[in-house]
């Protein structure tokens, strides 16, 4: 693409997507798909669908053991490698370097994350769950926070919208904290898993149910069926995970209304008193070091949630000294994720002649049974679990008293079932766990870097508890072995759930978004990433994303039709 | 614990997963990590021990070394740890992907093998015989599984089981490893949550 010297006309489009990630893909099919000349601007480098994979077909022993990567690289990843998983040779390629993208922590915050085409929609977990009715009315009801500016009769048809265009596979279970989406058809358990789905049922009366994942269990609009090679984060040969590269952003190019331009990294936007909206988008060219300003009707800033936060943060005028849209103080603040690493893990006897075929690439599910109908504890809000089951492997032959032969055919015999589940529960909106920037620390770019101050409290410590001691009386109930509980320190970010840094509300003087995700005071940018969630729930929050988004590009396209906004 | 505890492609965010994970990373820690350029090595599953130039050690300890993992899995009717690599994965290992700490610690410990199993065995431990080879390192690995006390004295248990570890995982993440002594299906296709043990009949290897 010739940058130098193209007229205004040439960098003007009618709306502009900033981030290509789970959100940005979204809101540009969306835009795409209603007519709009739509520029997305992504910061990292292209990713093409399956010609960039480089290593999505390489079986382990093409790959170094233990698929570790290099002792002098892991200086480069200190941050990015708190998780324990994100590392690897065959995944490095998606993950910043903490060298090239230093930030402060004055509480520790893990800030995962990878800037390239697609960004973590390669590399996410593909758990996919609705919030409900009780999520949009917690804040109201307790206290806490600014209540949700809709309910779930407003987004419910945005997820049906999204979920029949990504396909997320599950079964159907009618709860009303944990409402169904459009399933696929939902992947099996395993034995031990049905064995405790039924003990749960007739012990309790709480529900287990198949993973719910934006993975095809049928191959679908175009994309392939799901192998179960557990292989996802390097890149589906078939498509068969939801990805913006696999899913949104060859729709939103086959409108033909699409630019995509890497190596594009938004610095802030540009404020026009006359108009009371914004006119101009300015970026670094990460290639050349030129600074760009292109224009549009319309900006969907789809940064993730501490991107989007810092452009706003960054983005001063006469008019918005504090940051854009930031009249109520409230942007970079309430910062959530969902502390989990509590949970129970248990050995099952009496399955020794049963095994599993494949590697699901999810864990089955139970929804939130605590501080729901009846039920009252000690805290607000809750929790569900996300857990696995399998026999264990040859990694118990190390530890084994055998050489030799005998220690070849204790490998070759795999080991007793074992089951686990981890809790994930919610993090309520703190005003002061906040991210700011730091205009004093530079990056590379000249940009400011971010500064975390976020910390958990009583609320999630006391559930913690639940989290554990219901996980191990669970599995005690379904007469499991050696059940081990466990509440192992949690870091904030660890979840890489992060959220809440420009919250909806519907009040400008305690929110920065509306009910459509725009800027109260700037109606043409709309938030539709994680920065726009008023609460977090304790459903993995991608899904509401893409319904958000959906939902709000297809608003601004009805009001640029109505002639409003431009 | 999961199934992602024999599983060495952990899966981003399958949340059991991340909890093996940070376990294992756990278990790794002390730095060993391995090298892509050992690709080749492992590649194919004819012997390749006399292709390789050890980077870390003389011809005396990789002879060692080679006498430790080959008594851990011989040849039977499947090939033995040095057939499909082993000593030089662990050269990689250490030269590559280790930290100098752990390279330095690692090379005490080998010397303190060497000059203890030549005291105890009147002769170096590479030339024994496999039998006696066996024998002995029975005795430490006893130790180090806690039902022995043979050299506990010494870092020779924790040695051992730093090499045992290392050529476990090494031999099962090599194509004979995964594929003659386990089962390995890199496209299983649709997922069974129960099948008859009889339609798998080994341990999956990932
Ligand atoms: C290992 C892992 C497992 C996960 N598991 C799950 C799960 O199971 N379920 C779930 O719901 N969620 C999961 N998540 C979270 C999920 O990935 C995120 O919620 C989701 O990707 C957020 O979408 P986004 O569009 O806001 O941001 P991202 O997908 O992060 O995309 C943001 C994009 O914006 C670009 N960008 C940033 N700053 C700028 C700038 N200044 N200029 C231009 N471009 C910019 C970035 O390069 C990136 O491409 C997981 C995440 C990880 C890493
Ligand atoms: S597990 Fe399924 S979706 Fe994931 S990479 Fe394999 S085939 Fe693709």
């Amino acid at each position: 693409m010739n940058i130098n010297g193209q007229a205004k006309q040439d960098m003007t489009y009618d709306a502009i997507v900033v981030g290509s990630g789970i959100s940005g893909g979204w809101s540009a099919k969306e835009l795409t798909e209603r007519g709009l000349k739509t520029l997305v601007l992504e910061r990292g480098r292209n990713v093409e669908h399956v010609k960039d994979y480089p290593t999505m077909n390489l079986d382990p022993w093409e790959l170094p053991p233990n698929d570790d990567i290099p002792h002098e690289d892991r200086k480069h990843y200190e941050k990015q490698m708190r998780t324990g998983y994100t590392i690897k040779e065959s995944t490095k390629h998606w993950w910043v370097k903490d060298t090239d993208q230093p930030y402060e922590e004055k509480e520790r915050f893990d800030w995962i994350r990878g800037y390239h085409v697609g960004g973590r929609s390669i590399m996410w977990g593909r758990f996919s769950l609705r919030l409900s009715q009780m999520d949009f009315e917690a804040n109201l009801k307790d206290g806490h926070g600014v209540d949700w500016p809709i309910r779930y009769e407003d987004i419910a048809p945005w997820y049906s919208h999204v979920e029949k265009f990504a396909g997320i596979s599950g079964q159907a279970e009618g709860l009303p904290q944990l409402p169904d989406s459009e399933f696929l058809p939902p992947m099996e358990l395993s034995c031990v898993e049905k064995e405790l789905k039924k003990s749960m049922m007739d012990k309790f009366g709480r529900v287990l149910t198949n993973p719910r994942m934006a993975n095809l269990t049928v191959p679908h609009n175009g994309r392939g069926q799901c192998m179960t090679r557990n292989l996802c984060s390097r890149g589906c040969p078939y498509g068969a995970y939801f990805s913006s590269n696999a899913a949104t952003l060859p729709a939103a190019a086959a409108t033909g209304n699409l630019t995509l331009r890497p190596h594009s990294i938004v610095h802030s936007l540009e404020y026009d008193d006359s108009t009371g909206k914004v006119s101009g988008v300015n970026v670094i060219d990460e290639l050349s070091g030129e600074m760009l300003t292109f224009h549009s009707k319309i900006v969907f800033l789809n940064a993730s949630t501490v991107g989007t936060a810092m452009i706003l943060l960054n983005s001063t005028s006469a008019r918005f000294p504090n940051g854009l849209g930031n009249d109520s103080d409230q942007v970079g603040r309430n910062v959530m994720d969902h502390h989990f690493l509590a949970g129970a893990d248990a050995v099952v006897e009496g399955f020794e002649d049963k095994y599993d075929w494949g590697r699901r690439p999810q864990s089955y599910c139970i929804p939130r049974f605590r501080n729901v109908g009846n039920d009252k504890r000690d805290y607000v809000r809750g929790f569900g679990y996300q857990g696995g089951s399998g026999r264990q492997g040859w990694g118990r032959a190390i530890a084994e008293l055998a050489m030799g032969q005998d220690l070849k055919d204790f490998a070759a015999k795999p080991g007793p079932w074992t089951i686990g589940m981890l809790g994930f529960g919610e993090i309520l909106p703190y005003e002061d766990n906040r991210v700011t920037i730091n205009r004093d620390k530079l990056d590379k770019w000249g940009l400011p870097t971010a500064v975390f101050d976020v910390t958990i409290r009583d609320n999630e410590y006391k559930m913690r508890k639940d989290m554990a001691n219901d996980a191990a009386e669970m599995l005690e109930a379904m007469g499991a072995k050696n059940v081990t509980p466990y509440d192992r320190p949690y870091g904030p970010g660890l979840g890489i759930h992060e959220m809440g840094t420009a919250r909806m509300g519907r009040d400008p003087k305690t929110s920065v978004l509306n009910k459509w995700n725009q800027i109260h005071e700037v109606p043409n940018v709309f938030i539709t990433d994680g920065a726009c969630m008023t609460s977090s729930g304790c459903q993995n929050p991608s899904l509401t994303y893409m319904a958000l988004s959906a939902r709000a590009a297809n608003y601004a396209a009805d009001q640029l039709e109505k002639g409003e906004l431009s | 614990m999961s199934k992602e505890m024999h599983n060495p492609q952990l899966s981003e965010a399958q949340l059991i997963s991340r909890k093996e994970a940070i376990k294992r990373a756990g278990l790794m820690m002390g730095g060993f990590v391995f090298a892509p350029a050992l690709t080749g090595i492992l590649q194919g599953c004819t012997p390749q021990s006399g292709e390789w130039t050890p980077v870390m050690f003389d011809a005396d300890q990789a002879a060692t070394l080679k006498a430790i993992v080959d008594t851990i899995f011989p040849e039977t009717d499947t090939p033995s740890a040095s057939q499909v690599g082993i000593p030089g994965f662990i050269d990689e290992l250490l030269s590559r992907n280790s930290s100098k700490e752990d390279q330095d610690v690692f090379m005490a410990e080998l010397t303190e093998f060497m000059n203890q199993s030549s005291a105890d065995l009147e002769g170096p431990f590479a030339t024994a015989d496999a039998e006696t080879q066996y024998e002995y390192l029975m005795e430490i690995h006893k130790t180090s599984a806690g039902q022995g006390e043979t050299l506990k004295d010494t870092s020779i248990p924790g040695f051992f089981m730093k090499v045992k570890w290392m050529t476990v995982v090494g031999y099962f993440t090599s194509e004979p490893g995964a594929t003659q002594v386990l089962r390995y299906a890199p496209i299983p296709g649709p997922y069974r949550g129960c099948v008859p043990f009889e339609e798998v009949g080994r341990t999956w290897a990932t």
